[in-house]
């Protein structure tokens, strides 16, 4: 038997007819698809990317809206030092405080954008999730362990408690802590510690505080 | 590609698969029923619907396993006394077919009876085109055994 012959032989098998009604029973009643929403994986991300640059955005200009308004705002600045003496001015600061823990309201970096939209989203997201601690319990005059007392001293009106703490090995922080401010650090120092002797590297000062009016 | 135009084709191979009507109509409500279902793993970028639906009727199909003892039936048209010889012929070539073993089975109605490209029957059973053509090169000499057989045998009483 040769090929012809035998697709001869297949083509006498004849399929019958399509049924009548399997037509209408197929099309009748189809099951209805459940309508599922699913976002492209690409748009996906690119919304969230747009919600993230969004909502950094508007951290980092309307920083001071994302909450209730502090009872005071500490605008400070913060230099650095190099080991010629000479200083720049690393940021600005509008801070409050709540027992003792610094809660920034915006820092701008003159040098650097990048740093002022990071920081404007990190401190946007610490201040919703409440991760500022402050140091241990404080007395009445900010003073906490670890932390010696070296005087009092009045910074831009307001009373502060003078604190130091010494590392032996790399080098000293000092902080003037105010007790009618919430006990934050209206100033503090970093001097390392360099060849035997303390060499300022880092300072915030205070340039004024704003009390706002309580809502 | 319409309800029209996918039926004949899908019900004609799950007839030939099965050798039933009954299971045949089942087999292609099962069909439709898979690719309306939600989450059907349907992509019609990916494949042609009914080279996806004859996939999903063949595994059908296997689920219902013709019974080699049982009679196919083709009694789908009424047999005058003058085509009992050809009744009979269509009902040979349909067992040999309904028996062949279910890999060369499948390849061979769907490469023969429903003309489908070798590559395209690759995709709806989901195996290499190569293995297509071996199954379908066992299945056409089985074939040729089994009916070259039944020819010689009918020649012989006539």
């Amino acid at each position: 038997m040769n090929d012809t012959e035998l697709d001869d032989m297949l083509n006498k098998w004849d399929a019958p007819p399509v049924p009548r009604g399997l037509r209408e029973r197929i099309s009748q009643e189809p099951p209805r698809k459940k309508w599922k929403f699913r976002l492209p994986s690409g748009l996906f991300f690119g919304l969230a990317a747009g919600a993230a640059m969004c909502f950094i955005g508007m951290t980092a200009a309307f920083p001071q809206a994302m909450g209730p308004t502090p009872r005071f705002n500490l605008l400070s600045e913060v230099l650095e030092y190099k080991d010629d003496g000479s200083s720049t001015i690393r940021e600005y600061r509008a801070s409050t405080a709540r027992d003792g823990a610094e809660i920034m309201l915006q820092q701008t970096f003159p040098d650097s954008f990048f740093m002022t939209i990071h920081q404007g989203f990190f401190n946007t997201v610490h201040r919703i999730l409440g991760l500022e601690h402050g140091p241990a319990p404080m007395a009445s005059d900010c003073s906490y362990p670890g932390h010696a007392v070296l005087g009092q001293e009045t910074l831009v009106g307001y009373q502060t408690t003078k604190l130091r703490y010494t590392d032996d090995s790399t080098g000293r922080y000092t902080e003037w802590r105010a007790p009618q401010l919430d006990c934050i650090a209206m100033k503090y120092t970093w001097e390392k510690l360099v060849k035997g002797e303390f060499q300022l590297a880092e300072m915030k000062k205070p340039m004024t505080v704003r009390i706002n009016q309580a809502q | 590609m319409d309800l029209d135009s996918l039926l004949p084709p899908l019900f004609r191979f799950a007839y030939r698969m099965t050798g039933s009507v009954a299971d045949a109509e089942d087999i292609v409500q099962e069909c439709f029923l898979e690719v309306l279902k939600p989450g059907s793993s349907y992509d019609a970028r990916r494949t042609p619907l009914l080279t996806y639906l004859f996939g999903v009727a063949r595994n059908q199909s296997l689920k219902r396993r013709p019974k080699p003892e049982l009679a196919v039936e083709t009694s789908h048209r009424s047999t005058p006394e003058s085509l009992a010889l050809q009744g009979e012929l269509e009902q040979v070539v349909a067992r040999a077919v309904t028996q062949l073993p279910e890999g060369q089975r499948e390849v061979l109605i769907l490469a023969h009876y429903e003309q489908l490209p070798l590559a395209e029957i690759a995709h709806a059973l989901d195996i290499e085109v190569t293995a297509v053509k071996s199954r379908l090169q066992r299945a056409r000499a089985g074939l040729k055994e089994t009916l070259g057989a039944y020819a010689l045998s009918s020649e012989k009483r006539s």
